[in-house]
């Protein structure tokens, strides 16, 4: 058993061990689709796959680590870990985030930036995004064996799923994105054929689906968007290294292109304007 | 830095060193190879640094060996102070060496290795290759805190994390089941954590259960409490299955040597608590005796520490003759003088048991309209004034109260709150009723004052005396009620729901404050009360746009007023109206205008506020009767509680 060991030890001294290379990103911010970008932090990494935006510029992003499993960091700058997770949003104010954690207790969890109090909201759910007024969480979570998404009013300390009849066209579902007054969500779901699909709903749950962006092929890396300032939806399919972006305009999903030359790799909507994941220009 | 040849001479040497065969390690074996495994990761040989570690824990925890488990020489004869910490044995430091350096090295481990190899290894740390026993590596550190149980869970806490990164929890489950099923009860606490299935989890809790009867291990009960507290608990029956087992595990400790540290009162009090919260009053109680029991002067934690915590704990929920039971009358009567006139409960949030009893007599309360006129004459009336057509028409008539207040009407317009108290009664007694508007209907919310509904009616918000003084919330059914500030009083909900304002009665922070629900933060706006309202009377309304505080004051030179909070934009404190005759107003809205019952001569009529500080009588408000109370939904209708004035009255 000694000599085996040893003979372990040797190799491991000789083989080695390469660390990855880390590369530059930065966030930028655009007040409108064809204004300038602007820098707002640049930082190394080697894979961060997803982007939170808070008041006064506070950043979460997610990154992809070698195990291919998925970390909050707070501030990309800071680079303060929060843990493995799925993804991240930011309370109005930008004192919490609710994160999908995957580690110690996966599910939905309320936890306070600056240390403090952290509550598990849910076991079963995953990827919730915060409404800009604050009221409401919404997360994927399956209800009587369908997906189905989960609508929590944090002040009236109560919670509704969003379709009472459940989606039967789905295999999954989830929000991606709060509409600005609340009242809308932006979500993608797989279809039972595997496409991808991405759409409107009305929050209340009790309209029909909008009009649906349906994406053949493989299962994309990421989904995010959200609203611009002039009420249009817009979301980002990252899928094999390829940024395709799309915009809701008068009831079409329509490509959108001025942004394809930044490469984003995620995207996060603000009221004072788009905020970008890029890899930085050399 | 380490060099790799030099790692690997001491790993070597580690090896020939140690017979790792050996049933268990001594103290300096383990530090040896822990040295080894930490500059080995020093020197980027992770998979040395992963394999020396885990060769020099997976036999167990060490023997105590020439330096073993004992008290160092220097404390022979000392005389040992109980309540500070005494210092770790030579045992309890390599344990916590171990525990802090794997929290350390795992996510290099995981990130050079894989996250497979990462989990491959720590288990063996926790689940021995050839021993169905599980390695109680859990309790690294002292119980940290006043009465908090300790959480960490030390070397399973790092597993536990591997097998998440991994995707390795089923597995990590099968193996503890497997290990549970011959008797180990550290197994079936992992297995607890790992249960993906109802099913799966109510039988781990049980085994714990009948586990925790036979008398488990001094040594394991920490690390079984540990599992037990973050079990994943979904139903009534799994609930009360884990009340009895933090039962069965903490009545243990009256086999033990008493209070000797942190961990046996937080045994005992979360068992109590857990007990409680199912309704198990019974057992709780009995925990809470055990703990008075074994609390002794002097120790860690002090008796008198002790019988504060277990006065509040009894007091709160109202159990009294609980209370005398287990620290005596005499206690018992000091303890709740002190608990009304303090802010024992300060920083905590606290949830309350519903305080509404079955056999309750409810008040009569009749549609107008079915009592004859000249009987209704003389009876309290709830009232409606229709603010287009300026006309009043009768709800209910309700019985004689001595008061009678704070009418809120919910969002859908189908129940009215109102708080009363019956006569000869104090206002600490006063109870909350909410009344169904088609049938006159009436159902008790319990003791309280001030209700006021959630925008979307879910939730109530009000003040209380009992079962702790404060503000609180509850479902709109009287069910889970919280305590939000033992400090406020007189609250009000925001139009948006985010907000809720009260009054803090704090003598150092005294004032208005704002606690923001989406932030979970209390606010305390920046604003200075004007020096001729120096204290902030019950009774608040926002405006409709939310922008607003209206808030009676008292004033300095007697009498009240209406100060007008401006939240946003620029923040400032507005006298919006004066009042010297010493009456007092009760306070509605209408819109963004503040509604006022002013009482003249013992008469009170219902009056808007206009901006310019205005008082403008309401039309078609009852006559000759005193119309107080007014509170509106839509700024269409005003609700509002009308008397027959007194004898004596005008």
């Amino acid at each position: 058993m000694r000599a085996a060991l040893l003979l372990l030890a040797a190799h491991v001294v000789l083989t080695g061990w390469t660390a990855g290379e880390e590369i530059q990103f930065e966030i930028v911010r655009l007040e409108s689709l064809t204004g300038r970008p602007e820098r707002i932090v640049a930082f190394n990494s080697q894979t961060p796959v997803a982007l939170a935006v808070g008041p006064e510029r506070r950043v979460a992003i997610v990154e992809q680590d070698r195990s291919a499993r998925r970390c909050v960091y707070l501030k990309a700058a800071d680079r303060v870990s929060l843990g493995p997770a799925q993804n991240a949003s930011w309370s109005p104010a930008g004192s919490r985030l609710v994160v999908s954690r995957l580690s110690p207790e996966p599910g939905v969890w309320l936890i306070s930036v600056g240390g403090g109090s952290e509550r598990l909201l849910d076991r079963r759910g995953r990827l919730a995004v915060w409404s800009q007024d604050g009221r409401a969480l919404a997360w994927a979570r399956e209800v009587d064996g369908r997906p189905n998404v989960v609508i929590y009013d944090l002040f009236e300390a109560d919670y509704d799923v969003l379709w009472s009849t459940p989606v039967s066209e789905f295999a999954s579902v989830v929000p991606v994105a709060w509409g600005p007054l609340g009242k809308q969500l932006l979500l993608a779901g797989a279809g039972e054929d595997g496409k991808l699909r991405v759409f409107v709903a009305s929050a209340d749950g009790r309209r029909s689906l909008g009009p649906e962006l349906s994406l053949a092929g493989s299962k994309p890396e990421t989904v995010s968007g959200g609203w611009l300032k002039g009420g249009h939806a817009v979301v980002l399919v990252r899928k094999a290294g390829q940024s395709r972006l799309f915009q809701l305009n008068d009831s079409k999903w329509q490509p959108l292109s001025q942004l394809e030359s930044l490469i984003p790799i995620s995207i996060a909507c603000r009221p004072d304007g788009l905020y970008v994941l890029r890899q930085a220009d050399e | 830095m380490l060099n790799h040849g030099t790692a690997v001479l001491l790993f070597v040497g580690m090896l020939l060193t140690t017979d790792v065969s050996a049933a268990r390690p001594t103290v300096q074996q383990v530090n040896r190879a822990l040295d080894i495994a930490e500059r080995a990761a020093s020197a980027q040989l992770y998979d040395l640094s992963l394999r020396a570690y885990v060769e020099a824990l997976r036999q167990g925890p060490p023997s105590n060996g020439d330096s073993g488990d004992r008290l160092d020489g220097r404390f022979r004869g000392a005389r040992v102070d109980t309540t500070s910490p005494l210092p770790p044995t030579p045992v309890q430091a390599v344990r916590t060496r171990a525990i802090t350096l794997a929290e350390k090295l795992y996510p290099k481990w995981k990130e050079h290795l894989g996250a497979d190899k990462a989990l491959d290894g720590v288990r063996h740390i926790v689940f021995p290759l050839n021993s169905p026993r599980v390695h109680p590596w859990w309790d690294a550190a002292d119980a940290k805190g006043d009465l908090d149980l300790h959480r960490g869970r030390g070397l399973v806490e790092v597993l536990f994390v591997a097998a998440v990164d991994a995707n390795g929890l089923e597995q990590l489950h099968a193996e503890a089941q497997r290990r549970a099923a011959d008797g180990s009860l550290l197994a079936a606490s992992i297995a607890l954590l790992c249960c993906s299935d109802d099913q799966q989890r109510l039988s781990a809790i049980k085994t714990l259960h009948s586990t925790a009867e036979n008398g488990p291990a001094r040594q394991d009960v920490q690390f079984v409490a540990s599992c037990l507290g973050q079990a994943d608990v979904r139903n009534q029956s799994q609930r009360a299955e884990v009340a009895a087992a933090w039962h069965a595990l903490a009545v243990q400790c009256r086999l033990w040597n008493g209070a000797e540290d942190t961990f046996v009162p937080a045994l005992l009090l979360r068992a109590a608590r857990e007990n409680f919260s199912v309704g198990r009053n019974d057992r709780a109680v009995e925990l809470l005796e055990i703990l008075h029991s074994v609390s002794k002067p002097g120790r860690v934690i002090t008796l008198e520490k002790a019988r504060d915590v277990i006065g509040t704990e009894l007091l709160v929920r109202g159990l009294v003759a609980e209370t005398e039971l287990v620290l005596g009358a005499e206690l018992a009567t000091e303890f709740q003088g002190r608990y009304r006139n303090s802010g024992l409960l300060a920083g905590r949030k606290f949830t309350g048991a519903a305080v509404i009893a079955d056999d309750q007599e409810l008040p009569e309360v009749v549609i107008a309209g079915s009592v004859a006129d000249e009987e209704a004459a003389g009876r309290v009336w709830v009232s409606v004034l229709d603010l287009s057509t300026n006309t009043s028409r009768n709800l209910f008539v309700l019985p004689e109260f001595s008061q009678i207040g704070s009418l809120s009407i919910s969002p859908d317009g189908t129940e009215l709150l109102l708080h009363a108290t019956s006569p000869g009664e104090p206002v600490s007694s006063a109870q909350m009723y909410c009344i169904r508007m088609d049938d006159g209907t009436i159902r008790s919310l319990g003791r309280g004052i001030y209700p006021a509904w959630s925008p979307k009616g879910r939730r109530i918000v009000y003040s209380s005396y009992s079962p702790a003084r404060g503000v609180w919330v509850m479902r709109r059914d009287g069910s889970d009620r919280q305590l939000l500030d033992p400090d406020g009083w007189s609250a009000a909900w925001s139009p948006s729901g985010r907000f809720i304002a009260w009054v803090r009665n704090q003598t150092s922070n005294y004032g208005l404050v704002v606690y923001d629900l989406a932030e979970e933060k209390l606010n305390r706006p920046a604003l200075q009360l004007p020096s001729e309202f120096p204290f902030l009377s019950a009774g608040m309304q926002w405006s409709a746009d939310g922008q607003h505080l209206f808030v009676r004051g008292w004033r300095s030179q007697g009498g009240q007023g209406v100060l007008d909070f401006q939240l946003s934009g620029r923040p400032g404190v507005s006298v919006r109206y004066r009042n010297a005759n010493g009456f007092p107003e009760r306070l509605g809205s209408v819109a963004q205008a503040p509604v006022l019952s002013v009482g003249v001569s013992g008469v009170e009529t219902l009056h808007l506020l206009d901006k310019d500080g205005e008082l403008v009588k309401l039309n078609g408000q009852w006559e000759g009767r005193r119309n107080a109370s007014p509170c509106s939904r839509d700024g269409k209708q005003l609700f509002y509680v009308s008397r027959p004035v007194r004898r004596g009255g005008q």
